[in-house]
């Protein structure tokens, strides 16, 4: 199975793996970054609790979509934090499922608002 | 405490909820996110929500991450699918207590026990049918613990017990006197009871090691002899709690001795290590025998409890039954930690027997 067949094989996926995985696009983050950011792209409509989030983290790190990453600020904070980062395969897998909703999206602004609006 | 303090207590306590393997990997980051989260938030409305959305999910969530398929939180190593040294998940956990239950609730509808042992002996044979079809996984060891102790019981019954004793014992026994020895007599008695329990275990090990199908299991037994205590410990169950159960008026009392045994064998279930597992059976042990005494005593009433507490205004029947519970969990104490002295002994070549 060539790895983009591979990578079609886990879409589409959930709305909580998605926006998590959305939400480490630009760069790692900690838990409650993540939950935060979120809350943020989904408008308050999502709101990820501490244990939603890390039922989904066991399952990316497993699948090997993210990693762990090293805190910049933890000498300065004294805290440790655990961050993650996407993997390239999760940036693989996230880019497909952009694609596949863009697909969606596209072919419903074509029957609604575009040509061939109205016909059944 | 601080408000935050009493939230982070209580989001702990719900955590606990979790598998162990899970919390011990990510317990102590979802603590510090929570507590994150309860620091960012402003208003007593929004940490409301914040406290409620929390809280809520967290059992619900906990209880899935049980059932999932495989070792929950165990990421990254090779193989993580049950076995026997991973820990026992809740379902299986459930379904023990279930089945260890049976006994109790029988006598508690008030099942008379001509009736309870055909039921629990067909639902044991039953699931002992499945577990020798399955080669004996680890959840039918208290089927085999409960059917052996089914099956004493009727040996018990039928006299089977004083007429396989020795004719010099039974001369002995007859020609004691001396109230001082009457308690020794109690104790070979009381021995004699659960030896024939301890030898019926053995010898259905033995039939077992010659087949070669149960290997796997008598290698478990071998590198965790805590499973042999686990299924004598079973075994023992049955037989502790109708040997003392003395009228249908107990019923309470037979689901209390009933339940402190179930909760030996699930702390057993939930223990990681064999100290604990240990001290898990021997305290169920415990509770169930201290159970046993307190119904006997509370058919008394509650006069002179402080008296009956230091043993000063126990009457002679009283005390003669306080010492053969005492005897009674002793000799169960010493069968329970017997496999810990058992596996030192030379069985490998006895297993190779059954070699096809």
């Amino acid at each position: 199975m060539s790895s983009t067949t591979a990578i079609q094989a886990q879409l589409p996926l959930t709305e909580v793996t998605y926006l998590i995985l959305l939400s480490l696009a630009p760069g790692a983050r900690h838990g409650y970054a993540i939950m935060k950011d979120v809350e943020f792209m989904s408008q308050g409509r999502v709101v990820l609790s501490t244990g939603t989030l890390y039922g989904a983290l066991p399952r990316l790190l497993e699948a090997g979509w993210i990693e762990p990453a090293d805190d910049p600020q933890a000498g300065e904070t004294g805290r440790v934090r655990k961050l993650y980062a996407l993997t390239n395969l999760g940036q693989q897998v996230l880019v497909a499922e952009v694609e596949r909703l863009g697909d969606l999206v596209a072919a419903a602004r074509r029957r609604v608002f575009g040509r061939g609006a109205g016909q059944g | 405490m601080s408000r935050t303090g009493w939230l982070l207590w209580t989001y702990r306590l719900l955590l606990s909820l979790y598998p162990r393997a899970f919390r011990s990997q990510w317990g102590a980051e979802m603590e510090a996110t929570f507590a994150e989260a309860v620091a960012a938030v402003h208003g007593g409305p929004a940490l409301l929500r914040l406290v409620g959305r929390e809280f809520l999910s967290l059992p619900l969530l906990a209880l899935r991450s049980h059932l999932q398929p495989g070792c929950p939180g165990c990421l990254g190593k090779p193989s993580c699918e049950p076995g026997w040294e991973t820990p026992v998940r809740l379902p299986e956990q459930l379904a023990v207590a279930g089945l260890l239950s049976l006994p109790g609730l029988g006598v508690l509808i008030g099942m008379p026990v001509s009736r309870l042992l055909p039921l629990l002996g067909g639902i044991l044979l039953l699931l002992l049918l499945a577990g020798l079809w399955l080669g004996f996984p680890r959840w039918s060891l208290p089927v085999m613990g409960l059917s052996l102790s089914t099956f004493s019981f009727i040996y018990l019954l039928q006299g089977f017990t004083s007429q396989s004793v020795p004719p010099v014992f039974s001369v002995w026994v007859g020609s004691v006197s001396d109230p001082g020895q009457e308690l020794v007599v109690e104790a070979f008695w009381a021995g004699l009871l659960w030896f024939s329990l301890f030898a019926l275990a053995a010898l259905g090990l033995g039939v077992l090691a010659l087949v070669g199908r149960f290997r796997q299991l008598l290698d478990r037994l071998r590198r965790d002899w805590t499973l042999g205590s686990y299924l004598l410990y079973c075994a023992g169950m049955l037989m502790l709690l109708l040997a003392n159960i003395q009228a249908p008026s107990q019923p309470v009392h037979a689901l209390l001795i009933n339940l402190g045994l179930v909760a030996g064998a699930w702390s057993y279930l939930r223990s990681q290590g064999r100290l604990t597992r240990v001290a898990s059976l021997l305290a169920g042990l415990t509770v169930a025998s201290g159970a046993v005494i307190a119904g006997e005593w509370q058919l008394d009433g509650l006069r002179n409890l402080a008296a009956r507490l230091t043993l000063s205004g126990l009457t002679e029947t009283q005390m003669l039954f306080l010492q053969r519970t005492a005897l009674d969990w002793a000799w169960l104490v010493l069968f329970i930690l017997a496999p810990a002295v058992l596996r030192w002994l030379p069985l490998r070549s006895f297993v190779r027997l059954g070699d096809g």
